[in-house]
């Protein structure tokens, strides 16, 4: 039940990521809803629900517009897992706990994307990017924050959604 | 049991594991042959249609939005008009000497209708790259409907990008203003050659393209139209592409270059041309 409502929100997170949210930019920038979730798994549940769901929402991301499969995978699982492991020594409810997180995220996974771009040769400006992309999509992504986390929180006083996964069970 | 409490106790391992195997898929799938592979076609074919639906509803309420600020504009749009008519009529004389000029851009832009046997198919657009960093977008036509890899994709505006992927029933399009992209291109006046990449890089998110490797001697100025080249047989030769807005050259470079300003609206994107290199092909 619990791996059914997942699958359903990181794909319903897909859709509406790639075809609502081209209309909601704000100077060419979309928030990352896939790293609220990611945190909000992590914030909720802990690991491994956080690494998986951010393991498997970044997969379908890269299987649907990635140009090499794995990178997207990669980040946000790590993402989930080194959030996850706070669960439960912070506290979850405070609305602003997730933002911090979620900024977090945003910026680690910027600064890797930029890394991984340096690498391979493109010709970059970490002073520029910072504030045409990262801050925007820090801020924007901040800013819708609240609404996905009050939802995962309601989804999350459901009994079935407290059932816990075990690493190799 | 033993091997189960080891791992259960230890996930840090599976991370570890799991990071070095997604590092590898990543290297082995980057040098990809633009087949859309197995796994990929089938959650495409899965997604495709829902985000189709979505893709047309979201652009109905965003474009009725548009449509009432335009009709507030209207209003002071009017006043401007006037003045504008007035100006144009004495701006008429100059355009009659250009009208030469004119014609010969029209028949780019009428690429679609004049040649129709390079035209493919037409197709929606269904989606774009949910990330901030690059331009690659999906469209509902693939291998079906007689796409294939390298194909360019064009509006009647001029050059959208080339087909990089194709599925049974969609296909993902890199867009020229993709950082990624480069496309051989040829100043229509001065017929000097060079390479247009997209400039939708970190923090350059201005939908131009660059001009690069253009010849020291070459007399471009401000305007001048840029179209494709046709040279490596990948894109049909004489798409247009966009305006130059800027002319510049670094001091240690040994070549100019030109920030184009593409002819396509990347912003409202709907419905594209799938064309071929060749007649023959």
């Amino acid at each position: 039940m619990k791996g059914w409502v997942i699958c359903g929100i990181l794909l319903g997170n897909i859709i509406i990521q790639s075809s609502l949210f081209p209309f909601i930019q704000i100077y060419g920038v979309q928030p990352d809803s896939l790293a609220v979730l990611v945190v909000s798994f992590a914030l909720l549940a802990g690991n491994p629900t956080s690494a998986v769901v951010g393991f498997f929402g970044g997969l379908l991301q890269d299987i649907l517009y990635g140009q090499s499969i794995g990178i997207c995978a990669l980040q946000y699982m790590l993402a989930g897992y080194i959030i996850g492991l706070v669960y439960g020594k912070v506290f979850a409810d405070k609305m602003i706990v997730c933002m911090f997180f979620v900024a977090l995220t945003v910026l680690l996974r910027d600064v890797l994307v930029f890394i991984q771009m340096f690498f391979a040769g493109l010709d970059v400006s970490m002073y520029n990017i910072f504030f045409t992309v990262i801050l925007p999509e820090i801020v924007y992504t901040v800013a819708v924050t609240p609404l996905i986390y009050y939802l995962m929180r309601r989804l999350y006083k459901y009994r079935f959604m407290n059932r816990r996964w075990h690493f190799g069970s | 049991m033993a091997l189960l409490r080891f791992f259960r106790n230890r996930p840090w391992i599976i991370i570890i594991t799991v990071s070095v195997l997604l590092v590898a898929a990543a290297v082995i799938t980057s040098q990809n042959d633009g087949n859309m592979n197995f796994v990929g076609g089938i959650a495409g074919e899965i997604i495709a249609p829902v985000q189709k639906v979505i893709y047309s509803a979201t652009s109905y309420v965003y474009n009725s939005v548009s449509q009432i600020k335009e009709r507030r504009e209207l209003r002071t749009n009017y006043q401007n008009l006037k003045e504008r008519v007035a100006y144009l009529e004495k701006e008429l004389l100059r355009m009659n000497e250009l009208e030469k000029q004119n014609q010969r851009l029209r028949k780019l832009l009428d690429f679609a209708t004049e040649r129709e046997e390079f035209v493919v198919t037409g197709a929606r657009v269904t989606g774009k790259d949910p990330g901030n960093w690059f331009e690659v977008f999906t469209i509902d036509k693939g291998k079906n409907h007689g796409i294939s890899v390298n194909m360019a994709v064009v509006t009647e505006q001029g050059l959208v990008g080339r087909v990089i992927e194709v599925g049974s029933n969609w296909s993902k399009v890199q867009s020229i203003i993709d950082g990624r992209s480069s496309v051989s291109g040829i100043i229509e006046r001065t017929r000097d050659n060079g390479v247009v990449k997209g400039n939708n890089l970190f923090g350059f998110e201005d939908g131009t393209c660059s001009m690069i490797y253009l010849p020291l001697d070459s007399e471009i100025v401000e305007g001048d139209k840029v179209i494709t080249s046709g040279l490596g047989d990948i894109l049909p030769k004489g798409i247009y592409i966009g305006e130059v807005k800027e002319v510049t050259r670094s001091k240690r470079e040994l070549y100019k270059t030109a920030i184009i300003e593409p002819a396509v609206d990347f912003r409202r994107l709907e419905e594209v041309l799938v064309v071929k290199a060749r007649v023959d092909d």
